[in-house]
């Protein structure tokens, strides 16, 4: 018989019956148990009982996972089988509650009937307006790490990832564009991703970024106050602002509870550290995450323009620009625009509005006359006057 | 004779020697050369026209790196002074092209005129000309803080 591939196998209550069970397993065809994970709670007493239950029924005298666990290392794996070659057949003993990792189902340990997650293999940036249909209630918090990563940070040829991991043994990750990337914003879509994935769960994130949690303590409130001016700009691609709406949305609509967790970047923390591997891996090989896409359900976030904190100049430009017709939104200046228009966008690959730079002219640090000269040359007119045609002018000036 | 004709020069008075004058010192005082805002040669056909938006062709054309804010100040620190050499060269052309064509006893040679140029673009900036250019600033109430220049003050 072929043995059966098990990778994960859940035993939120060790006890000797469920060992037997897995003992069984090898009768059918599992011929190793090679893997032995010893979370933090499990450590000490409950371990060593577990672990005397398994040698007592293995029965083997060669086997001493006692031994091996004692003089195992603190925070690693306990290899429990000497002849361990490879991942087929391996077991791991959790003592958290959980899990069989099938798809999308998973065991509940503690109340063993099924549920169904919310899907996490796909990013539904168009499909964030339905809510979940079916609620996920879990007894306990489910702690989720999550980190994101950048490469070439800040400039135009940034990449990033983002990615989650969960206590649940579910992950992901994914690659993002569409927006100015930098670290910043990878961290911010790893906590929307988990919150799209874990929609009505009870969860506490750890996060290490200080920016994720300066917008979730008012940060986010702040903007949306001040018109959302203050997220990041660039000329070629929209600022990330509704990867940061998306995010204020998702933590309106939440049933569940929610806690956040400021986790140690490159530190001790384990979970921590996979986050940052997997979010490193998905912004090399990760899905697409198009936050240009992204669609905010209407009503669940206010993304009006507002007044405040804009400077009284900018206040008095915006209401005669709606009242008035300045000069140079005349037929006059209409050719000009064009040409002016076409050639900045020629020479620098600039997009410039021409009505809020011909009037500029006034501004320039240059002789009077000569703003005149271009004046007339902008609206068509003849440059007519002796004061231009250098009579009567001193001989210093024309050398 | 239009005012392209005169700022970009012909066959008859070919204005590279005044280029050179008004680019070696435009490069004098900028943080870099790099940019295209300097090189006044590669302004085309309408010369003129980057003058009204130097700061933000200058803002949109450097990328985002290490290092950009600071540039960025030591740009805007030069602006106003750039336009003021900028726009003495071209006020410059325009006044001996007029006196060429109104005066009879004047020729522009060009080549000739390269010293008296350079004395023209290394004069300061007029105190009223300057303006505190702020983050937010559009400019919209600076006229009436400024003086209007006379052709007096020219030279």
């Amino acid at each position: 018989m072929q043995a059966p591939v098990l990778n994960h196998l859940a035993l939120p209550r060790p006890s000797s019956q469920q060992f037997l069970k897995i003992l069984k397993l090898r009768e059918i065809g599992v011929k190793r148990v090679v893997h032995l994970y010893a979370p933090p709670p499990m450590r000490g007493t409950g371990l060593s009982k577990t672990l005397s239950t398994m040698k007592e029924a293995i029965g083997q005298s060669t086997w001493s996972p006692l031994e091996n666990y004692k003089s195992g290392t603190r925070n690693a794996q306990v290899n429990i089988w000497p002849n361990m070659t490879g991942p087929l057949g391996c077991i791991r003993v959790f003592t958290t509650p959980c899990s069989i990792i099938a798809g999308r189902i998973i065991r509940d340990a503690y109340k063993a009937t099924r549920v169904r997650l919310p899907k996490v293999d796909y990013i539904p940036v168009t499909r964030v307006h339905s809510r979940p249909q079916e609620a996920i209630i879990y007894d306990r918090d489910i702690h989720v790490w999550t980190d994101g990563s950048a490469d070439k940070n800040g400039q135009d040829e940034c990449t990033a990832g983002s990615a989650w991991v969960s206590d649940m043994q579910f992950s992901d990750k994914i690659s993002l564009t569409g927006t100015v990337l930098s670290n910043n914003v990878a961290e911010v879509a790893a906590v929307v991703l988990c919150l799209l994935a874990w929609r009505n769960a009870h969860i506490v994130i750890h996060t290490d970024s200080t920016y994720v949690l300066g917008l979730l303590k008012g940060g986010l409130l702040a903007m949306e106050r001040d018109g959302w001016g203050d997220a990041p700009r660039h000329m070629s691609r929209g600022p990330p602002t509704p990867l940061l709406q998306l995010l204020l949305y998702l933590l309106r609509d939440r049933t569940g509870r929610l806690g956040f967790v400021k986790a140690k970047a490159h530190g001790n923390d384990v979970m921590n550290n996979m986050a940052d591997a997997l979010a490193n891996e998905g912004r090399l090989s990760g899905r697409v995450f198009d936050v240009s896409a992204i669609q905010i359900p209407a009503g669940w976030v206010d993304t009006s323009p507002v007044l405040c904190h804009q400077p009284l100049n900018y206040l008095t430009k915006l209401t005669m620009r709606a009242m008035v017709q300045t000069p140079t939104d005349t037929l006059k200046f209409g050719a000009f625009s064009d040409r002016w228009t076409v050639t900045i966008g020629n020479m620098f690959s600039a997009v410039l509005d021409p009505g809020n730079h011909i009037s500029k002219v006034w501004d320039l640090a240059i002789l009077e006359g000569l703003k005149e000269v271009l004046w007339k040359e902008m609206n068509g007119a003849q440059v007519l006057g002796h004061r231009y045609y250098g009579t009567g002018l001193a001989k210093s000036d024309m050398g | 004779m239009s005012l392209q004709h005169i700022l970009i020069g012909c066959d008859a008075y070919k204005l590279q020697p005044l280029l050179g004058v008004l680019t070696d010192t435009l490069h004098g005082i900028s943080p870099s050369s790099e940019f295209k805002t300097l090189h006044l040669d590669a302004w085309g056909h309408s010369p003129w026209y980057p003058l009204l938006a130097l700061r933000e062709i200058e803002e949109s054309a450097l990328p985002i790196l290490k290092g950009r804010k600071a540039l960025l100040k030591k740009l805007k620190g030069t602006r106003q002074r750039r336009e003021w050499i900028i726009g003495n060269y071209y006020w410059a052309l325009w006044k001996w092209r007029m006196k060429e064509i109104h005066e009879d006893n004047f020729k522009f040679v060009p080549w000739l005129c390269k010293s008296l140029l350079k004395e023209k673009l290394l004069s300061p900036v007029p105190a009223h000309l300057l303006v505190i250019e702020t983050e937010n600033d559009n400019s919209s109430g600076t006229n009436s803080a400024k003086a209007r220049l006379t052709d007096g003050a020219f030279g």
